[in-house]
């Protein structure tokens, strides 16, 4: 065997002592290796390879071999250590790793291996935990996530609504025929008015309540616009979107923290940011999935989108173009329009086809 | 045998001739610790590690950690002898969990019902001292200098006064006690270290935390009040927007009204008219009610769209700006503390005959911590390997040991196993303790 004579210098400690003494070893056998010394017992051991255990090499810090009584040899002959190593039956798979570190093409390729399981994860992975979790959950927990929030945005967001309760009673009834059309027996859906200091906004909790502001019903020019919107949040509690953005919200903190549990002591403070991205990112898809409720809405009330576009570009707010649309949490109302563009000639072709069909 | 029944050495007397004596006090001598790993190699074992956690959803993580550990710790040299990570990855594994879960009850109440959510928090707030115990004495005896164990040698009991008793009083006292517990805290971790027969002892005075953190809390105060300044700039300014617009819509409807007392108001002011065309919206805001104001029709409507975005765009890049000047800020005041308390607290750390010795210096720090965080995001994470590696060898090769002559061999204590829980939590939950 060409590395039977192989030697290397190393420093000898009784266990759990740091003591130490320098030593020569030698492999003199295929598996026998001798230790000399001049403070060595009787000037020299010997210690069958078999039974010595090899820690996995890492780096180039310094190597340690455990001998058979807990005594450990440590070395700096890195390259002659890890060879006699490598055939040791213990820490293959750690070897394995160093490998992979040592070699600069699996550096490499671990850069896309990585890049590609994040995104899997965050694009999928999440998305579809968050779905099959928050689809579990019974709509009673819906209700009780909710109930707290209603006070809350009472206290903190909104006024009372000062429409006449003639021009309310004509929005509740486009707002039954959105529940009629779109709503499924699982939730009580109910529509609340409010005013919020002169914004125009809609929103929905997990548990049916929508929450419309004067300011919106006030610019609208036509009632199906509101409705359109009706349409748009309805959608939202039917998707249980509310639900699935707080569990992904979750998921994406778990998944920072786990890429990231090393680097939060290099900046702290900046380590939201990605995480907050990430999650304006899956509110744009639950703002399209919503205006594509909408839109299907519309279509079937035979308005076309057109009232829903409009409403967008009503309450689209003037400085949008400020925040660029990957960090913003709504998309952009151009390419919100354009899609509901698209989705429409979908949608209306699907009706003539459907109705080609019946004739 | 003995010198003095040696009967071939004629008597000398030791005043005579004191040379061959041991001098009374050896020489002190300083055992600087020094850093070998370097940023290209830990890299490697960086990218690896982060793409095996990935690959495995986290599983990995805890083999990651252990690797990362033995690579910083093995690497670290004092007097030739290098540190070592002994904890089992299964160990750390079984601590994760129970943190994972612990976190995952949290969110979950947290979001069904918030209120639930609040003796849960309480009931963390008071397990956290013994995590804290737990990790300490967990990431001591897996840590190994030379052959030897180190251990923790503080009581639970101190915890729980240090974590949960001066957290009330910290409550209680409106925060004026937070140096105290920041100086018990360092206290408690730095001299409770044992290494062999030798147990580590810190005196160190709660008045120079008092000093150090008053030079920490006054810039900090600076900040705060530049930060409510700004936090109460935006909506004056927005609201400043939002009243403009309205005083704008009022007008028009003015306007379309009163055709002829429009041009009535605009002969009598012309002159002035002329003088705010341009910032018509901001005038106009400043005083509504005055009739004089009403800006002219076409010029109103040169105005309106453009004017009202580039000002909401000039808030925006305000708002990020101070942003970044806040983490900056407090990046600088947070490295000072701790540059300041770490130098103070080692310098006064003996193991028995040896002291610690720590001479960092904050504009140093500032200056790796502030250059780290812009080189990652310049290079979106490739230089976070670096960053940290250039962080802890400025750290550690700050630290000395001062000892009389050679250091002293230790031979290690026998202590019954601990396991992991501890350690995992102070990992998750990101609790600075110290080296």
């Amino acid at each position: 065997m060409p590395d039977q004579f192989t030697s290397f210098q190393a420093r000898l400690s009784a266990a759990g002592s740091s003591a130490t003494q320098l030593v020569d070893v030698i492999r003199t056998t295929a598996d026998t290796l001798r230790i000399t010394g001049p403070d060595v017992a009787g000037g020299s051991i010997e210690v069958p390879l078999g039974e010595c255990v090899f820690r996995p090499p890492l780096g180039r810090i310094r190597r340690v071999i455990e001998l058979p009584d807990d005594s450990t040899l440590e070395s700096d002959d890195l390259e002659i250590v890890d060879q006699l190593g490598s055939a040791s039956p213990s820490g293959h798979r750690q070897r394995m790793i160093h490998h992979m570190e040592s070699k600069w093409q699996w550096v490499l390729a671990s850069i896309p291996i990585l890049m590609l399981t994040v995104w899997i994860v965050y694009r999928f992975g999440i998305p579809a935990m968050a779905e099959s979790v928050a689809f579990k959950l019974p709509v009673s927990t819906l209700v009780s996530a909710s109930e707290g929030s209603i006070k809350l945005m009472d206290k903190l967001m909104f006024n009372d609504s000062e429409l006449t309760e003639e021009r309310q009673d004509e929005i509740r009834r486009g707002f039954d025929d959105v529940v009629a059309k779109l709503g499924s027996d699982d939730y009580e859906f109910e529509l609340h008015f409010r005013s919020m200091n002169k914004v125009p906004n809609a929103m929905a909790l997990p548990s049916g309540d929508i929450f419309v502001t004067d300011a919106l019903i006030n610019k609208a020019e036509a009632d199906e616009e509101i409705f359109a919107v009706f349409a748009h949040e309805l959608t939202h509690v039917e998707r249980r979107h509310g639900m699935r953005m707080v569990l992904q919200d979750s998921g994406v903190f778990f998944l920072s923290a786990v890429m990231l549990g090393d680097v939060a002591s290099a900046g702290a403070a900046i380590s939201g940011a990605p995480a907050a991205l990430a999650n304006s990112g899956y509110s744009r898809n639950f703002e399209n999935e919503a205006d594509a409720g909408a839109a299907h809405y519309c279509v079937e009330c035979g308005w076309t989108t057109s009232p829903m576009q409009t409403m967008l570009k009503r309450i689209a707010p003037p400085g949008g173009s400020a925040v660029a649309g990957w960090m913003s949490s709504h998309p952009d109302t151009k390419e919100r329009v354009r899609r509901l563009k698209e989705l429409e000639i979908k949608l209306l072709d699907k009706l003539q086809k459907e109705k080609a069909a019946e004739e | 045998m003995d010198e003095t029944s040696d009967s071939s050495t004629p008597y000398q007397s030791p005043y005579a001739n004191p040379a061959p004596l041991a001098p009374a006090t050896p020489e002190l001598r300083e055992y600087p610790f020094s850093f070998h790993g370097n940023g290209a190699e830990y890299f490697r074992i960086w990218i690896v590690n982060v793409m095996l956690t990935a690959v495995t959803l986290g599983i990995y993580l805890p083999w990651a950690r252990v690797r990362t550990r033995k690579y910083f710790y093995g690497n670290t040299l004092l007097n030739d002898r290098t540190f070592d990570y002994l904890a089992k990855p299964t160990a750390l594994l079984k601590g994760y969990l129970i943190v994972t879960l612990a976190m995952i009850i949290y969110n979950v109440v947290g979001t069904i019902n918030p209120l639930a959510a609040i003796p849960i928090m309480l009931l963390y707030i008071c397990v956290a001292p013994w995590l804290i115990f737990k990790s300490l004495r967990f990431k001591c005896h897996n840590s190994a200098y030379a052959n030897v164990r180190l251990r923790f040698v503080g009581s639970l009991r101190e915890s729980f006064g240090i974590y949960l008793g001066f957290l009330i009083l910290i409550l209680l006292t409106f925060g004026l006690i937070i140096p105290y517990q920041a100086y018990l805290s360092k206290k408690y971790m730095f001299g409770n270290l044992a290494v062999g027969q030798s147990e580590s002892e810190t005196k160190i005075e709660p008045g120079k935390f008092y000093l150090f953190y008053l030079a920490y809390l006054v810039p900090t105060g600076l900040v705060f009040l530049l930060a409510i300044i700004a936090a109460m700039a935006i909506p004056v300014a927005t609201g400043m927007l939002e009243k403009a617009k309205q005083t704008q819509d009022e007008n028009r409807a003015r306007i379309e009204t009163a055709e002829e007392a429009l041009a009535q108001i605009r002969a009598d002011d012309e002159a002035a008219d002329d003088a705010i065309d341009n910032d018509a919206p901001l005038t106009a805001a400043d005083d509504p009610d005055d009739a004089t104001m009403l800006p002219d029709a076409d010029a109103d409507e040169d105005v309106d769209p453009e004017d009202f975005e580039s000002m909401e765009g000039g808030l925006f890049v305000i708002f990020v700006s101070l942003y970044v000047l806040f983490i900056l800020l407090s990046i600088l005041l947070q490295q000072f503390v701790f540059v300041r308390t770490t130098n103070y607290t080692m310098t006064n750390t003996t193991l028995g005959s040896c002291r610690l010795h720590s001479d960092m210096r904050a504009r140093d720090m500032i200056w790796i911590t502030v250059s780290n965080v812009f080189l990652c995001i310049v290079t979106v994470g490739i230089f976070i390997p670096w960053a940290i590696v250039r962080l802890r060898k400025y750290r550690i090769e700050h630290m000395k040991l001062f000892a009389y002559g050679e250091l002293q061999d230790f031979v290690a204590a026998k202590e019954a196993e601990q396991d992991a829980t501890g350690d995992a939590a102070a990992d998750f939950l990101d609790f600075e303790l110290g080296f």
